[in-house]
């Protein structure tokens, strides 16, 4: 690694750099509980200069990892230390909303909540809203494929990725895809970028397809004192031809938690509860949030609160975004993790983790999007000593281990990054791994982006 | 306050991103408080020197505490902040500029005196005109609003102290009151006296000392802080101000006493003060003057709003008053005045102000009503620069204005 080598490059061409200690330090975290002090941090303004910065890291062997508001649960932007941070928050631009035909070409930068926020002005409908997306970055967001509660109806990022423009590790620019729905023509590189987690190549324009506005949006609170009659709901939810837009599950635990910093009458001694919102047309909404009462109702729920209008909506919602809160004020530490299972295994892979976390002595909130099997337990740990963040490892160790067994993978949607790299060949055969490595090899034959992530 | 500890509770989620005026506008991990809360980590634990750079990047704050609202883990961001910039100063000291504002005139009312009475001679003399002819200062010298003919402390020399029977209330005169905003003093005493209450000015006290702890000059702040607190006798249960800035500065006490043998006496002093608005509007029968029927729109300072949590108050005053509010979006953003925040970091603010004044301009309003001088000011500046030059009122002003009206 030529950092020196690397810097005359990127300030002979004026891109924004910063390299003293006071400032790339701001650079080495994200909100996993990793750091890692990057050598310099470079601000592009734009493919030129992504382009330029890799071109030369490439030419001087120099370890870069991408960037966008550093939010990865998995540790995804900590880089090689003394490495470059490429932070792309300042490429930001919505570049264009296309409303004849229901597209938006963005930069990596944006933030995923003011797209969505820009499109609903205009009647339109972005749908992946992963729970950082406030503060994550679309880049980001392609990244991981990042999903949240909306996915179980209206699936993950990958579904609303038309086209992208992409800087590979050696600094060469590609296009694929565009403003069009059926486009079958050559490999379908999308797919290979998405979700590889910055691994083969820089996000640095993205066309994404945007669909109308659901009329009207209905949610109920659905309260149960045995998982699997929750769980029970969901399905028969599903066999009676209803998707709703999300599926939230909140364990014990998890309402305890809220219960104390925000109270909403959630009750404690209840084994889990589910938001269920319902959108669409107004007319179908009525006639799906009835027949949702009646089986929530069918399937043991001890209580079934409806919401009215928006403002009791908004309180129901109000419980579910302070758990994250809740969660924090009742830990001095946070592991989030995000096993996915066959929607059929939910309940079981709920136990298993209670079972491993109560094994493990170390307190355990659940929250889960139910519809589509991903679980997301939180340990919460209390003194941070030594040997309480090996019992940590080691309880999370045996979640992954419990969510293969259970036909299921080791992450919905946070991404691989470094923290759950070790599981890797737990769930994929040497064979898979090798042609994933051979892909990245093919595309960045110097390791130059993310080499220690992932793979 | 142990920062090390505060600061490890910061769960690295970036929830601060979402509301950070300064992130908003400058996209880089130094502007929002997780990047803030990273320094005074390493820096606590002793792996990094707090030298330029860092400084830098604690002085890119607003203190509007718009993160404070929204960390999950609760962080004390503001004290953070404040405690890193104590530091850099105990250690590197500060310029002969902010020394002599800092340690030999803001402190001082009579010394504040002279620089207004210098302030208004150079506005009268022309000598102005002569300052705007250097391009750096060109804009800034207009943030300047006139300066009236006599301060607020005169004025009340030249006051009789009525009696009241409900009581006595200490008044905190603030600078900004004092110096630029006399009126509002005026409104404060006549709508105090006209709900009964016979007014204690904190004659004898000084500036709250915001500067001073933004600085990171805390040992001149602390002395300041007694000299204010022992201005007012123990028998009067209510502390009374109308600058939200000083409002929260005299509350915060007893954090610049922690574990001191004067913490007992900041907090006594700290449980009595209170906003003007919250008090007219929780311990007055405030008397119904004329209806003024304008219209007008509210911005919610964020040491009034956030600080002190008074958010419903000031709207209960303008209702009273008989005008008309008209909500404008995000009335809790920072104005980018945030003390001297607005003059050194003249192009940062203005991007925040001209956001406000568009929020504002929406509102159709014909006047702005705000509790906190320092966002008035700057709001001020705004209108005439980016919009018209509407007034700009604190809700005081509009009572005081209805009763006036009525001839009570």
């Amino acid at each position: 690694m030529d950092l020196q080598a690397f810097l005359q490059v990127i300030h002979s061409k004026n891109i924004e750099v910063q390299c003293d200690p006071q400032d790339t330090s701001c650079f080495a975290y994200d909100a996993a509980n990793l750091e890692s002090l990057p050598g310099a941090v470079v601000f592009p303004k734009d493919t030129q200069e992504v382009s330029v910065i890799l071109e030369a890291a490439n030419r001087f062997k120099v370890p870069v990892t991408p960037r966008g508001a550093g939010t990865s649960l998995a540790g995804g932007t900590i880089g090689i230390p003394g490495g470059v941070a490429l932070n792309l928050t300042q490429m930001n631009q919505i570049i264009e909303i296309d409303e004849e035909n229901l597209t938006a070409i963005v930069q990596p930068g944006v933030v995923t909540y003011e797209l969505h926020q820009a499109v609903e002005k205009l009647g339109l409908f972005y749908p992946p809203d992963p729970g950082s997306m406030k503060m994550s970055t679309i880049g980001g967001n392609i990244s991981v494929n990042a999903g949240g509660p909306h996915c179980f109806k209206y699936g993950v990022t990958k579904d609303y990725i038309l086209g992208m423009e992409i800087v590979l590790a050696d600094g060469r620019i590609i296009r694929f895809g565009g403003k069009y729905i059926k486009n079958v023509s050559g490999l379908d590189l999308g797919s290979l970028f998405i979700g590889s987690e910055g691994t083969l190549g820089v996000v640095t324009e993205a066309t994404l397809r945007l669909i109308p506005m659901p009329e009207t949006k209905r949610t109920i609170l659905a309260v149960y004192n045995d998982l699997d009659e929750a769980a029970r709901t969901v399905s028969d939810i599903v066999r009676n031809k209803i998707v709703p837009a999300t599926l939230e599950l909140m364990d014990q635990e998890s309402m305890r938690l809220i219960e104390r910093i925000r109270p909403a009458n959630l009750p404690l001694d209840a084994a889990a509860a589910i938001l269920i919102a319902v959108d669409g047309p107004a007319s179908q909404v009525e006639k799906e949030m009835k027949l949702v009462e009646t089986l929530c109702l069918k399937n043991g729920a001890r209580e079934v609160r409806v919401a009215r209008d928006d403002k009791e909506q908004e309180k129901l919602w109000e419980g579910r975004r302070s758990a994250n809160g809740a969660m924090s004020q009742n830990c001095k530490a946070m592991v989030v993790e995000d096993a996915s299972v066959p929607r059929s295994k939910l309940p079981d892979m709920i136990r298993k983790c209670k079972e491993i976390a109560e094994r493990y002595h170390i307190p355990c909130a659940i929250l889960g999007h139910s519809g589509d099997g991903n679980v997301h337990p939180h340990l919460l740990l209390q003194e941070l000593t030594q040997e309480e963040w090996e019992r940590a490892d080691k309880a999370v160790d045996e979640i992954f281990r419990a969510a293969l067994d259970l036909g299921g993978t080791l992450t919905g949607e946070h991404g691989i990054g470094l923290v759950k790299k070790k599981y890797m060949n737990w769930q994929f055969s040497p064979d898979t791994m090798d042609l994933m490595r051979s892909l990245k090899n093919t595309l960045d034959p110097n390791q130059i982006l993310n080499r220690n992530i992932m793979l | 306050m142990n920062y090390a500890e505060e600061a490890n509770r910061c769960r690295r989620c970036g929830m601060c991103h979402a509301v950070c005026p300064l992130y908003k506008a400058e996209r880089r991990e130094q502007f929002v408080a997780r990047g803030k809360v990273r320094l005074t980590k390493i820096s606590e634990e002793g792996r990094i020197e707090l030298e330029d750079r860092a400084k830098t990047t604690l002085y890119n704050c607003l203190d509007c505490r718009a993160c404070m609202e929204v960390c999950p883990a609760g962080v004390n961001v503001s004290r953070l902040v404040k405690g890193m910039r104590k530091k850099i100063y105990d250690k590197h000291g500060d310029n002969l500029l902010m020394n002599v504002a800092l340690e030999h005139l803001t402190s001082y009312p009579k010394r504040m005196e002279l620089a207004r009475k210098f302030l208004k001679l150079y506005q009268t003399t022309g000598l102005s005109s002569l300052v705007q002819l250097v391009p750096s200062l060109k804009e800034k010298e207009k943030i300047l609003p006139a300066i009236p003919k006599r301060s607020f402390r005169n004025e009340l020399k030249a006051r009789d102290v009525r009696p009241g029977k409900k009581g006595k209330v200490a008044y905190f005169i603030s600078c900004t009151t004092d110096i630029l905003y006399p009126q509002v003093g005026e409104a404060v005493l006549e709508v105090l006296e006209a709900c009964g209450y016979e007014i204690y000015p904190m004659n004898d006290g000084t500036c709250c000392g915001v500067p001073q702890v933004g600085y990171g000059h805390v040992e001149r702040a602390k002395e300041m802080a007694l000299q204010n607190m022992r201005s007012v006798p123990d028998d009067i249960g209510y502390i009374l101000n109308d600058c939200a800035t000083c409002g929260s500065a005299l509350k915060e006490y007893p954090e610049l006493f922690e574990g001191t043998e004067h913490e007992e006496l900041a907090q006594n002093f700290a449980k009595r003060v209170m906003d003007i608005s919250e008090f007219l509007i929780k311990h007055t029968e405030l008397p119904t003057g004329e209806k003024l029927g304008i219209q007008v729109t509210y911005h919610d300072p964020c040491h009034l709003n956030r600080a002190q949590n008074v958010k419903q108050e000031p709207r209960d005053i303008i209702a009273h008053s008989g005008s008309e509010l008209i909500e404008m979006e995000n009335s809790g953003q920072c104005c980018g005045g945030a003390g001297t925040f607005g003059i050194t970091h003249f192009d940062l603010s203005q991007k925040l102000l001209k956001q406000k004044v568009g929020n504002i301009k929406a509102t159709g309003a014909e006047a702005v009503v705000t509790g906190c001088p320092a966002c008035r000011m700057q709001i001020a500046f705004g209108l005439k620069s980016y919009y018209k030059d509407i007034p700009v009122y604190h809700p005081v002003e509009l009572i005081a204005r209805s009763i006036r009206e009525k001839g009570m």
